[in-house]
């Protein structure tokens, strides 16, 4: 994930710059929008490859519960603006909002399960 | 072979969907007619989308009473597919838009992609680690 990251603000930075100057179209738009979703489909491939890896179940269980507390912010904001736009909406919903919203219940996730798993200070083994 | 939790999951899950067709057309009905704006068309918004939630609750709820563990990973496992393919047609479409793309994605798109990788992991596991006959 560390080596996509990189990549990916790369590829965002000199897309961006290449829209603003060229304002591609049709074909060329499509393109432009596939190469930085590549490297971050590059990082989601890199986290399945990491599930298959893990040897540790309870570590890798833990990542799949965050996971999919994260997807599920996801697709609830997803789920709402889509109601909101096919009832006539005008507005416009920040850039990668989704994207943010995963990664926050992610995080809230990891650090609710941190908190409800961290092992009793002064506990006397038996 | 459906577990017991399994069971309890797909019929409260059915009762809700059906619910959220009804709530759909309703609301889309309404809105035709009505063309809420402001508050009225968030509170619109809602309606359809609190089915959809109560979804996502009941699959939380499934996961968390499930005892097989094998069954558990299967659904983790093919939910994480569907959130991968949903997430990522999300992106494609973000950038599009980013980069002033004047087009519009169908609607559903990210739910049916989302559906699709499901099912789709679903039958691969099916067929990669295939029961034995009883």
């Amino acid at each position: 994930m560390g080596v996509y990251l990189p990549v990916y603000f790369a590829t965002v930075f000199a897309t961006s710059l290449y829209v603003q100057h060229h304002h591609p179209r049709g074909t060329a738009l499509y393109v432009c929008a596939a190469l930085p979703w590549l490297a971050l489909c590059g990082g989601i491939a890199s986290i399945a490859v990491y599930l298959y890896e893990e040897r540790d179940g309870y570590s890798r269980d833990l990542a799949m519960r965050c996971l999919l507390w994260g997807a599920t912010g996801a697709m609830a904001t997803n789920s709402f603006l889509m109601y909101l736009r096919m009832f006539g909406w005008r507005g416009q919903a920040p850039a990668l909002l989704e994207i943010c919203v995963f990664a926050a219940a992610m995080l809230v996730a990891r650090i609710a399960y941190s908190v409800s798993n961290r092992p009793e200070c002064g506990r006397k083994e038996n | 072979m459906k577990t017991a939790a399994k069971k309890t999951y797909m019929r409260r899950s059915m009762t809700v969907l059906a619910g959220y067709f009804l709530t759909f057309s309703g609301t889309f009905w309404f809105v035709q007619h009505a063309h809420p704006t402001g508050l009225e068309l968030y509170a619109c918004a809602v309606l359809p989308f609190f089915p959809l939630f109560v979804v996502f609750a009941l699959t939380a709820a499934y996961l968390k009473a499930e005892r097989d563990e094998f069954s558990r990973e299967l659904v983790m496992r093919c939910l994480l597919w569907g959130a991968g393919a949903s997430l990522s047609v999300n992106l494609f479409v973000g950038f599009l838009r980013i980069f002033n793309w004047p087009g519009q994605a169908p609607p559903f798109l990210e739910l049916f992609a989302f559906c699709g990788a499901v099912l789709l992991a679903k039958l691969t596991y099916k067929l990669s680690n295939p029961l034995p006959a009883e």
